[in-house]
């Protein structure tokens, strides 16, 4: 007998695998994230992504590939897959993460790629943004280095719930190098006070 | 009458090229332990080694593995050591070895492998392997920590510091994973190395690329 706990660590390690297959699958579409839904009549997929025609492919080929792909090696029951565009990708932190790391490994400088990719986030309309580049930067030491822009709040529940973060690891001919984005998005603060206009009694 | 037991420091040299913050820690320790007390081994490379001699006379070519010290004791500086270093490790002539690694996070034990298993045992009266604690310390901090053991401050009293941030400017900070003593409240990291990583790193970033294969001025 599955017990509940089983049963829950089976799909989390079921949903990492695909995850990461997709991943890997899917780097130039700018692959975000899945989600999985059961339904009466099979499983619905729903693909985030940065460019949904690269999932879709020509004439479908590409995502009838991946249905094929998701019945036999991940045991789906007839998968209805749905790409999602990411509407505004600059705000997401794993595009972006992802965007630094391919800047890397053309060999762009990290400072000049944190900067553009900063600019980009801020440019967006984010309260603020931190990007932390670690690995062995130009040196036979490793070190971090952080930049940030505008405000992140780091702790409490706002810090929890509106503070999206991604990382991603690239590597380069010195080692790993780490990439970590973290993104407030334009949302109101909780502690915001809003005054309102005295009503007018007639 | 009792013989005056002598603090001597040897820096086995196991980056190459040496870079320019290599150089300044090796300076710094230089400045720490006293010139006399430090011996720099393994700097192969000609520029190196005149760079090195402006630090002290007391530079050798050859590895330690290569050097014969049959009266002195080697202490080993190895995180992966495990016992601590204790004031009652020194004797009269005690070598403290240290790796000279700049670091990788987290670590790659290269002390242990490129250092200890590597010593002669028969070249020394004796060989011990000692670590600092929790952590990883830079080159210079390691020896600081050395010589405030050897002064009698026991290791459990030294404060550290897990990891700084060194600002930059308003948008950029550099954060270093490494273990600092703390002295009067602040880590005991170097002005000259806050400030070139400040200042100097990007220069160095520019030149390296600029260089190629060429090597980078340090001294």
């Amino acid at each position: 007998m599955v017990t509940v706990k089983q049963f829950f660590i089976t799909q989390g390690l079921k949903y990492m695998e695909l995850n990461d297959y997709l991943k890997s699958r899917l780097v130039r579409a700018g692959y975000v994230d899945v989600q999985v839904f059961r339904t009466p009549i099979g499983t619905r997929v729903v693909i985030y992504a940065e460019r949904p025609a690269l999932v879709i492919g020509r004439r479908g080929a590409t995502i009838r590939e991946l249905a094929q792909t998701l019945q036999t090696k991940f045991g789906f029951e007839n998968p209805q897959i749905d790409v999602i565009e990411i509407q505004n990708p600059e705000l997401n932190p794993k595009i972006m993460a992802y965007r630094i790391a391919r800047a890397l490994a053309r060999g762009v400088k990290f400072r000049r790629a944190a900067f553009i990719a900063l600019h980009n986030i801020m440019e967006a309309g984010a309260r603020g943004a931190e990007i932390v580049i670690s690995g062995k930067l130009t040196s036979e030491r490793h070190r971090f280095e952080k930049f940030r822009d505008g405000v992140v709040i780091k702790s409490g529940k706002p810090g929890e719930e509106l503070v999206n973060e991604a990382t991603v690891q690239v590597l380069l001919k010195p080692g790993i190098y780490g990439v970590k984005v973290k993104i407030m998005p334009p949302v109101e603060l909780p502690d915001k006070i809003k005054i309102k206009q005295p009503e007018v009694v007639t | 009458m009792n013989k005056k037991r002598r603090f001597r420091v040897f820096v086995e040299n196991l980056e190459e090229p040496i870079s320019r913050w290599l150089y300044i820690e090796y300076k710094n320790l230089a400045r720490i332990v006293g010139k006399r007390n430090i011996f720099f081994t393994n700097i192969k490379d000609e520029y190196e080694y005149y760079c090195m001699k402006k630090i002290t006379e007391n530079v050798f070519k050859e590895s330690i593995s290569f050097l014969s010290f049959k009266n002195s004791r080697l202490i080993i500086l190895d995180p992966d050591a495990s016992k601590s270093l204790k004031i009652t490790d020194f004797d009269d002539g005690t070598i403290v070895l240290i790796g000279g690694i700049m670091g990788d996070f987290p670590p790659k034990h290269r002390t242990n492998i490129e250092l200890s298993n590597k010593i002669k045992r028969e070249n020394f009266k004796e060989v011990i392997y000692r670590n600092l604690g929790y952590g990883q310390f830079p080159i210079d901090m390691a020896g600081l920590i050395a010589l405030m053991v050897y002064k009698g401050t026991r290791l459990d009293n030294i404060d550290v510091m897990y990891g700084i941030e060194i600002s930059v400017n308003k948008k950029n900070t550099i954060y270093l994973p490494y273990t600092y003593p703390v002295i009067n409240g602040r880590p005991a990291i170097s002005e000259e190395e806050i400030e070139y990583l400040k200042n100097r790193v990007i220069e160095d970033e520019i030149n390296r690329i600029l260089s190629k294969d060429k090597k980078i001025k340090i001294c």
